[in-house]
């Protein structure tokens, strides 16, 4: 994964998963800096928001692919 | 065994590290997380060099502030190091020049920022100005035209000085000028107008500084000279993966002899 | 006019070289000129022999406000309640004290309860503690951890005293503002590194766009609107 910010791109690379906070944890490390995203019930709307477009794609994906599979 | 720390973790401090690896303990330090500097962590490059300095010990996103000749002060996200080692190189990398150092005349009206400055903000989606003028000819410059212009610019004038030394891609949004230069700026609050000697204006609401190359100095005691440094920080324009190396290596020599 | 041209060390471990003075009437002229540089350098290089130009990393003019008398410290002549504290030459910060107990009495002359008990009144601005020159860092890190985070590295400044610069009684609320109080961009590079990141840092505390941050006064924005 990448991320871009004020300081240039930086590869973002995910070690753990949890359940904390508010909701959940993604633990990881941005470049060699200690990072941490923390995604609560407030943040769902938005994210739903976003990913519609790509959820909506990533799931004619999937029906293709099974159904490739199938024959 | 001798110890010796390198600041910065691009091309020509890995390369350093990379050569004095065998024979001395190393510490690279960089403030960014990443290895790569200003040619970047994903070049094959920076990789190939990672794996030869790989007995280094790296501190990534740690900032050295601070040198006194026998240690240097390194702060980062787990508190504050002291690093003893027997000679510093200083890779930090270099940077255009700025407004004092161009001796650009008049006030201090707001789109005045470096090459440097206008490149992080476009990346980041921010419009530095919608008819900004780029000052310079070299890498700096080159790349903050195509930043500029992915982040919103309408037309871009490009006053290269000493004449263009890299390839600005042709655009019909590009009008590039050379051998002339800035003298001053005039406008308030924002920058309207700079004016070239000669007394030529050229109006604009940006005004990007890419104009030459000086070596970045910002630990404490390796200003200007240092006890037991070695300045590593070529001033090639365009820069050249090859260039770095080799001043890299060669500052891995000077270290030899020094200790 | 001014006492002269100085080389002045500065509490930022800077030497400063100035100033004339020019007595004009535009408050937006801030412009330095070639030839009024070239006087200042070479009359501090009379003073100091071994200082050189090319460690020179800013210039600048500013303004003052001038009047003729000096020294109005005084009730308005014609507004009962507005009291000046201006056209003070030159002998500004140093004569400051006085000029407050000064303009104390006159508060108390109008008949203000000079003397009342305020106990959380402010009396000074709380001190941000700087890394640059602190002799045991480690210290600073205990009491926030963003002390582990330089983000001007010329002037050695943490995201934990930038934080603090919007967060104190009189919050920074531009670029200048950030500058002014913990140094950050005003060092040798001039923020050619750090400035992006200082602006996204100020960003949030600005509630606003990056573009619109302020670079000085609040329409001096950092970038221009799409």
């Amino acid at each position: 994964m990448k991320v871009t910010s004020p300081i240039g791109e930086l590869p973002f690379t995910v070690q753990r998963v949890r359940t904390g906070g508010e909701g959940l944890v993604v633990e990881g490390e941005l470049g060699a800096w200690r990072s941490r995203i923390e995604i609560g019930p407030g943040d769902v709307p938005m994210l739903a928001r976003a990913l519609r477009g790509p959820l909506i794609a990533l799931g004619v994906g999937v029906v293709l692919v099974a159904l490739t599979r199938r024959r | 065994m001798t110890a010796v720390a390198v600041v910065g973790a691009g091309i020509t401090g890995l390369a350093c590290a990379a050569s004095l690896v065998g024979e001395s303990e190393v510490t690279v330090v960089d403030r960014i997380p990443v290895a790569g500097g200003v040619h970047g962590w994903e070049r094959p490059e920076t990789e190939r060099l990672l794996a030869e300095a790989g007995g280094a010990r790296m501190l990534l996103g740690e900032t050295a502030i601070h040198w006194d000749g026998r240690e240097l002060m390194v702060i980062g996200q787990d508190g504050a190091r002291r690093v003893a080692v027997d000679a510093l190189v200083v890779a930090t990398g270099t940077r255009p020049l700025g407004r004092a150092e161009l001796a650009i005349e008049g006030g201090r009206p707001a789109g005045v920022l470096a090459a440097t400055v206008a490149c992080h903000l476009a990346e980041n989606g921010v419009t530095c100005g919608l008819r900004p003028l780029v000052y310079g000819g070299g890498d700096w410059a080159a790349r903050a035209v195509r930043e500029l212009l992915v982040a919103g610019a309408i037309r871009v004038t490009v006053v290269a000085p000493d004449g263009v030394h890299t390839s600005f891609p042709p655009d019909g949004r590009v009008l590039v000028r050379t051998g002339l230069q800035v003298v001053g700026v005039t406008g308030s609050p924002r920058v309207e107008s700079v004016r070239l000697a000669g007394g030529e204006e050229i109006a604009c609401d940006a005004l990007v500084l890419g104009h030459g190359l000086v070596a970045v100095r910002n630990v404490d005691g390796a200003v200007w000279a240092g006890q037991r440094v070695v300045f590593a920080q070529p001033l090639d324009d365009p820069a050249s993966v090859a260039g770095a190396e080799r001043v890299g290596r060669e500052a891995a020599e000077a270290v030899r002899s020094a200790l | 006019m001014t006492r002269g041209i100085y080389c002045v060390p500065t509490t930022n471990q800077s030497l400063l070289l100035g100033p004339t003075a020019v007595d004009h009437d535009d408050r937006r002229l801030k412009a330095v000129d070639a030839e009024t540089l070239d006087a200042v350098f070479a009359a501090a290089q009379r003073l100091v022999p071994s200082v050189r130009r090319e460690y020179a990393i800013k210039t600048f003019a500013a303004n003052r406000p001038a009047s003729d008398p000096v020294y109005r410290v005084a009730v308005d002549s014609r507004i009962e309640n507005l009291v000046h504290a201006a056209g003070i030459r030159s002998t500004g910060v140093s004569s400051s004290p006085a000029t407050a107990r000064m303009v104390r009495g006159l508060l108390a002359g109008l008949g203000l309860p000079v003397d009342e008990d305020r106990r959380d009144a402010l009396r000074a601005l709380e001190p941000i503690p700087r890394l640059l020159g602190h002799p045991e860092p480690e210290q600073l890190f205990a009491l926030d951890p963003r002390y582990g985070q330089v983000v001007c590295a010329c002037e050695q400044v943490t995201a934990a005293e930038i934080a603090a610069a919007h967060e104190m009684a009189v919050p920074a609320r531009s670029l200048e503002g950030v500058r002014k109080r913990t140094r950050a961009t005003g060092g040798r590079c001039q923020g050619a590194l750090c400035m992006a990141g200082v602006s996204f840092l100020h960003s949030l505390h600005h509630n606003g766009p990056p573009w619109r941050v302020p670079v000085s006064e609040p329409d001096a924005t950092l970038g221009v609107e799409q």
